[in-house]
């Protein structure tokens, strides 16, 4: 994947550069909004990556001349911590997810998978299937081999969005995020407590296991 | 106001001098044409009888009349003869005189039978109706001044000192005494005034310093304990030959900063809430289908530490507000009631519409909290009980309340006999919520 990422701080660039080419991504920099500006339009990347606070052209501005360049690849937005109206103004002005600094790496890699490798007719899929684990997206129904598994409104909203993800890890705050529509940090184990109980339910009598912790990152959940 | 007064003497001064020479002027011209008619219709001696007649008048004239041949004829002015016209002369001894050189102002005129008559003023008694003139524009001047002062002085003097009171006390705020406030006065002028809303600035300022420093002290308190860990684990792994064991230190050095980035996300979104930006993107929420969101978020967390979790849920009016603050603060009070309840409690959130308010409910039936803390926690929202060491527990209500401020709503704490109620409650006025 070719991203781009406009980033005036070196240290973070740098930071977020090497992560994520030993992840085997292509990442290209530019160093303030405006070199960024006129390499988005002009070149051809599969996510970009910018950062609120840029010399020259402000993210949030350059977010908006990208996409009024008629650039459609999707955008992560870096937001400095604490600040609500970012996130809300970022996804108001395009954005397509957006993160909070300082971020753990393994969080921005799950969401730059997440965006770089979605694939449009994705989210139309109605039938979701690992292994012998099935969810119907219409129907609402879930379905370990034969047994049918019955599942909580949320827990339901959560195995769903794990097998949207399939093979990707989906961390923590992503869930809280798109499962729960949380945007703080609650202080106790919310998800941990609905994994371990949908685990208990699709992994019943000795089957393998489907949704894999990945330590210090999230969760994954993959064929055997 | 002095010069003003020294500037109308000055000008008093000169008026006087001239006014009384020209006074003068016109008394002794008069009185000599007086006299030269006199002679010229009636003769000599009957002049002479006229100038005799007027010398022994008090307050009078000096005269003198000489003949053709230079002898005085009569009168009580012994001088040379001057020229005709007006002339000063100095007298050169004379009881009247004094020390002063001040000399007479001298009228002489050519009789009509070829002698000389002269008329002529002591200018010592114009200066005397000047001195006396003046010293009484003096007098008078100093008095009005004293009485303009002294009224004024009194007049001012219960306003010097209030203002003086006023300006101590903001004197000993500025010096770092938030607990300084302004006399208050029983009068409605503006002194009273101003000193009331000094005073209520002050107990907002006191207020929110003192909050500043006990929040300042808790986050201390806070950032110490995984701070310290931090460079113990940074440390150790420093130290270790171990990869495995280094990794690990690494491992629990990061869980470390995390605590600290948390609490600092913690305040950051405290002074973003307190700033009010968020207002401007109110918008209508179903608090319904929100208290059911979060509560529902909670119940295994809530079952699994073997309390029990209700959800009781009324139709309720429209609220405006930020649906993802007013989740945030929900939240923080079910962690609060599933962290301190105990286990075996039970906690209800509950969404209740009466006559009054609409009011989100969190109520347990643990141990709940005194009355004093019951009053403390909705005064300054800092931590309550110090054995409550969860990092960022003091924040957790301090956002709590910053999100109720911001939606004008009402962060309660009552006694649920046993156990502690907890209530966001949006006052209703004339029946709705404005």
């Amino acid at each position: 994947m070719r991203i781009l990422l406009v980033e005036d701080d070196d240290e973070t660039a740098a930071y977020v550069i090497k992560g994520l080419r030993e992840a085997g991504q292509v990442v290209e920099r530019a160093r303030d909004g405006k070199e960024g500006l006129f390499r988005a339009a002009g070149e051809d990347f599969n996510l970009l990556i910018l950062d609120r606070m840029l010399p020259g052209l402000d993210g949030l501005s350059l977010l908006k001349a990208v996409r009024a360049a008629g650039v459609s690849s999707p955008v992560l937005m870096l937001t400095a911590m604490g600040a609500i109206e970012d996130r809300v103004a970022g996804l108001e002005g395009g954005a397509d997810d957006y993160l909070v600094k300082p971020f753990s790496f393994a969080e921005l890699n799950a969401r730059v998978n997440a965006l770089g490798r979605r694939q449009p007719l994705r989210e139309e899929e109605t039938a979701l299937v690992i292994a012998d684990l099935s969810l119907d997206r219409l129907r609402r129904v879930v379905k370990r081999g034969d047994h049918s598994v019955e599942l909580q409104p949320r827990e339901f909203r959560l195995l769903e969005e794990l097998m949207l993800n399939a093979g990707r890890i989906v961390t923590r705050t992503m869930l809280l995020e798109r499962v729960w529509d949380f945007h703080f940090d609650p202080g106790t184990n919310i998800v941990e407590t609905h994994i371990s109980r949908i685990r208990a339910k699709i992994d019943r009598g000795g089957d393998p296991a489907l949704i894999h912790t990945v330590r210090g990152a999230g969760y994954v959940i993959r064929a055997p | 106001m002095l010069a003003a007064f020294v500037l109308a003497g000055a000008a008093a001064w000169f008026a006087t001098r001239s006014a009384a020479e020209l006074q003068i002027r016109e008394r002794v011209q008069s009185e000599m044409s007086a006299l030269q008619q006199e002679m010229q219709l009636e003769g000599l001696p009957a002049a002479e009888a006229a100038i005799r007649a007027r010398m022994e008048t008090p307050g009078a004239l000096e005269y003198v009349l000489w003949d053709e041949n230079g002898s005085v004829v009569v009168g009580n002015l012994y001088i040379d003869r001057p020229s005709p016209g007006w002339s000063f002369v100095d007298l050169p001894d004379s009881a009247t005189m004094e020390e002063d050189e001040e000399d007479l102002l001298v009228f002489a005129q050519a009789t009509p039978n070829g002698g000389l008559m002269a008329i002529a003023d002591d200018l010592l008694h114009a200066e005397r109706v000047r001195t006396a003139m003046l010293s009484a524009i003096f007098w008078v001047g100093a008095m009005a001044l004293l009485l303009a002062l002294g009224a004024g002085f009194l007049a001012a003097r219960g306003a010097l000192v209030r203002m003086d009171a006023l300006s101590n006390a903001l004197a000993r705020v500025g010096a770092g005494d938030t607990s300084a406030r302004v006399p208050e006065g029983a009068g409605r002028d503006d002194i009273d005034a101003v000193g009331r809303s000094v005073n209520q600035m002050l107990a907002r300022i006191d207020l929110l310093v003192t909050n500043i420093r006990r929040v300042s002290t808790d986050i201390a308190h806070d950032l110490r304990t995984p701070l310290t860990h931090v460079r113990q684990n940074l440390e150790t792994g420093a130290a270790s030959q171990d990869i495995a064991a280094t990794h690990d230190s690494i491992a629990k050095a990061q869980a470390g900063i995390d605590d600290v980035l948390r609490i600092f996300a913690a305040m950051l979104r405290l002074a973003e809430i307190d700033a009010g930006a968020a207002r401007s993107r109110f918008a209508r929420v179903d608090l319904a289908a929100l208290v059911e969101r979060v509560a529902d978020a909670y119940r295994p967390d809530v079952e699994a530490s073997s309390q029990s979790l209700q959800i009781e849920l009324s139709p309720v009016a429209a609220i405006d507000g930020d649906a993802d603050l007013i989740a945030q603060a929900l939240a923080n009070l079910i962690e609060n009631a599933h962290r301190y309840a105990g286990a075996g409690a039970r906690v209800i959130v509950r969404l209740t519409d009466t006559a009054d308010a609409v009011r989100i409910v969190v109520e347990d039936n643990g141990a709940g909290m005194s009355a004093e803390d019951r009053a403390r926690a909705v005064e300054a929202f800092v931590r309550l009980d110090p054995s409550r060491s969860a990092p960022g527990a003091g924040l957790g209500l301090s956002i709590v309340a910053a999100i109720a401020r911001l939606h004008r709503a009402e962060l309660v704490f009552e006694d649920a006999a046993p156990g502690l109620r907890a209530a966001l409650a949006w006052p209703k006025r004339d029946g709705a919520v404005p």
